[in-house]
């Protein structure tokens, strides 16, 4: 890992990006290095929170993120590109608790080899 | 200015080491997880200079300082950040003081030196 107070990402990277959201004159340097050090500690309290979520598992996925996006208020502004991802049975079932509302019949054909615990088998 | 839409992206390698360092060793970082961070990390960055670009108008500067960051984290609810922040900018602080100190040798007091250092941090 990189030795440089401001970690590893590149600094001039992170002064385009502010420059584009910004309608100040001038981005000082200092803002800007300690801006690359903010998103470098972004990324890691993100992964670490999402890596909570994956149970000890040994992959850290989408979902996990997303998944932290979702509960917690202050990453709101990163909800709209992060979307929670369902898979093909959720959605499947989402679609049958919509058409078929009245009645009490459950859909567990197709999540069986789907590999997501619904919960919902027989 | 950005001029093209991947001048907001961050390098991926880098992004990577950076999330590998905060997780165990044995832990393997799925691709899409990593562009959502990588890309979380940008749009965090934008929205933290809109804050910031905020705090800095409220006193009609023009430019955009450190101490701007530090306000707009803690405004945004990143507390977390302000303190290794803070750490960073008292350093490079001490770090101009004594380039200055050197270059001014005898002439100028340290005194001086430090109350220009003031003015020209709450700009």
């Amino acid at each position: 890992m990189s030795t440089k107070p401001w970690g590893a990402l590149p600094v001039y990277r992170i002064m385009t990006i502010m420059k584009s959201s910004s309608e100040a004159e001038n981005i000082g340097k200092d803002s800007s290095l300690m801006m690359t050090k903010a998103a470098e500690l972004f990324i890691k309290m993100l992964s670490r929170e999402g890596y909570k979520l994956a149970n000890g598992g040994r992959s850290l996925e989408y979902k996990h993120v997303a998944e932290v996006v979702q509960r917690d208020e202050r990453y709101e502004f990163l909800r709209d590109i992060m979307p929670k991802k369902i898979t093909y049975a959720e959605y499947k079932k989402m679609q049958g608790i919509q058409e078929n509302r009245d009645e009490s019949e459950t859909e567990d054909d197709d999540e069986s080899d789907s590999g997501t615990s619904s919960g919902s088998s027989q | 200015m950005a001029e093209k839409l991947e001048d907001l992206n961050l390098p991926n390698l880098t992004v990577q080491k950076i999330i590998k360092d905060a997780l165990p060793d044995s832990v393997n970082v799925g691709k899409d997880a990593r562009s959502a961070l990588s890309r979380a990390a940008s749009i965090f960055v934008l929205y933290i200079t809109s804050q910031a670009t905020k705090e800095s108008q409220k006193v009609n500067r023009k430019t955009l300082s450190g101490p701007d960051i530090i306000a707009a984290l803690e405004e945004l609810e990143f507390d977390e950040f302000v303190e290794p922040l803070q750490a960073m900018l008292k350093e490079f602080k001490e770090a101009k003081q004594k380039k200055k100190s050197r270059k001014s040798g005898d002439v100028e007091t340290e005194e001086n030196d430090e109350v220009v250092e003031e003015e020209e941090t709450g700009e």
